[in-house]
């Protein structure tokens, strides 16, 4: 057994009257990568928002690498999905905001953020400002960010949602690499279901609100991961079967 | 970026009007009243020492040591709203109605206050300039974004952290447009200060003239005070452009 990298305890929340969370329980394994399905609305992004701390739940409680944390602000590296690079920072400056937060001096900071952009594809671009960079280079700022920030666990909000088609699945694909390579913990949130079957370990499925638990969804090819593993029979009934309940739930 | 071609528009329509003026001025023929482009232009080389060494030096005084105020002043005003409601809510109102109140008819209370000073024209001067700069400073304040604020927080910023790499940046902008519009302000409010009274300045010197009935001798000093804005103007410009340096067009 790894040890869980994040798990919720009975957690309960609600904005107001509406309750979101009830009792809800759910561990991610440290390495594992998981994406997060549901319609609009089903509550994604309040699970990323209680995970980061910007929501305390109403009872129970998040554990962060087994640790409950008063203060849960920079224990996760969080990837939003617009990128949010501040235009008046260059990459550089850009990559380097976590570290300046946690006190790291900036040259240490400069040669720590210099070490990785070559492995994000973004090698000579460290002194270039955020509008002369593609929506696809600007996302791998914002990814390079995410991993400087916090423990080694991720969460990625629909980061692909906002590029075109052709860069998404370049993006997604240079995702899975990265992550084959660093084995951090990945959750992603995702409401595009050949995606989240193309990236993921196993999918943990949104219901109805109050969400009392997650449906497990584990995906069963291995891993490295080609696209047309993508087109086996077993597959494609998966991905019907999924596509199938986001067609029901959206009725 | 503006090129020459585009200020050879504004140098077309500057010369046909100065042509203009200076025909209606041939013909009306009564200097004191009109004075031709020609003879102003000879008057401010005639007088240039005496405007350029002795009234000059006060009033662009008056003008730096205003802009310098309202700037202190303006920002600190902007970032304590911006910080804490209640001041906003307090002081917000108030301000908007101080650009009610006609400033140059207020002015002879600073010369009360501050006697013939330096610093009753100050006080004009600063009275006209803070507003544009408070205003557009708390208003550049308030844009930075919520999702850039929550997300530096879910990297454990703290407010510190937050003010200065998010807030004051995002600022930045519309502060120098209200600096920018604070210029030619503050250049009027240094000459009404002077209007009111004072032994030297080119806002002073300009209306002792009008009591000599010197009609080109009260434009020499306004175009000397013309100027110093559009000189203080460029400064602000070319700062503008070396601290923003990031929202230059590829």
């Amino acid at each position: 057994m790894r040890g869980a990298a994040l798990e919720f305890q009975k957690v309960s929340f609600g904005y107001g009257e509406e309750q979101l969370l009830d009792n809800l329980s759910f561990r991610v394994q440290k390495g594992e990568f998981i994406s997060i399905l549901g319609a609009s609305g089903s509550g994604k992004t309040t699970l990323f928002r209680l995970i980061t701390g910007l929501e305390e739940p109403g009872r129970g409680g998040i554990a962060i690498h087994g640790q409950m944390h008063a203060n849960r602000f920079g224990e996760v590296g969080y990837m939003p999905q617009q990128d949010l690079l501040l235009p008046w920072r260059t990459i550089r400056e850009n990559g380097r905001i976590p570290l300046e937060i946690q006190g790291t001096a900036k040259k240490e900071a400069d040669a720590k953020v210099d070490s990785l952009l070559k492995t994000f594809g973004l090698a000579g671009c460290g002194g270039m400002y955020p509008r002369e960079l593609s929506g696809g280079m600007r996302q791998r700022v914002s990814f390079l960010r995410a991993t400087l920030s916090g423990s080694n666990v991720l969460l990625l909000d629909e980061p692909f949602s906002a590029l075109d088609a052709m860069t998404k699945l370049h993006m997604q694909e240079w995702l899975l690499q990265r992550w084959e390579e660093e084995r951090q913990t990945v959750l992603f949130i995702t409401h595009d279901v050949s995606e989240a079957l193309f990236l993921s370990d196993r999918i943990m499925v949104l219901g109805e609100k109050p969400i009392t638990q997650l449906e497990d969804v584990p995906i069963p090819i291995g891993r490295p991961r080609k696209r047309r593993d993508l087109a086996t029979k077993e597959m494609v009934c998966l991905q019907e079967q999924l596509l199938e309940r986001f067609h029901v739930d959206a009725k | 970026m503006m090129t020459y071609k585009d200020y050879g528009y504004a140098l077309v329509v500057v010369l046909f009007l100065g042509v203009g003026w200076e025909i209606s001025a041939q013909i009306v023929n009564k200097p004191f009243i009109l004075p031709s482009p020609s003879g102003i232009a000879m008057k401010v080389w005639e007088l240039r020492s005496l405007l350029i060494l002795e009234h000059l030096p006060p009033t662009l005084t008056v003008i730096l040591i205003s802009l310098f105020l309202s700037t202190i002043f303006g920002v600190g005003l902007a970032i304590m709203m911006y910080l804490y409601k209640t001041v906003e809510k307090a002081l917000y109102p108030l301000m908007i109605t101080s650009q009610t109140i006609p400033i140059i008819a207020l002015a002879p209370i600073f010369v009360l206050w501050f006697g013939y000073s330096l610093w009753s024209k100050a006080a004009v001067a600063v009275l006209f300039t803070f507003f544009p700069i408070t205003v557009n400073t708390f208003d550049g304040l308030r844009t930075s974004r919520k999702e850039s604020r929550e997300l530096l927080l879910t990297m454990g910023a703290t407010q510190k952290d937050i003010f200065f790499k998010l807030d004051v940046p995002s600022a930045l902008p519309q502060f120098f447009s209200g600096l920018k519009v604070a210029v030619p302000l503050s250049v009027i409010g240094a000459a009404i200060g002077e209007w009111l009274g004072a032994q030297a300045g080119l806002g002073y010197f300009s209306r002792r003239m009008m009591t000599q009935f010197d009609g080109a001798g009260i434009f020499a000093p306004i175009v000397i005070l013309s100027l110093v804005g559009i000189v203080i103007f460029s400064i602000v410009v070319w700062m503008e452009k070396r601290i923003l340096i990031w929202r230059k067009e590829i």
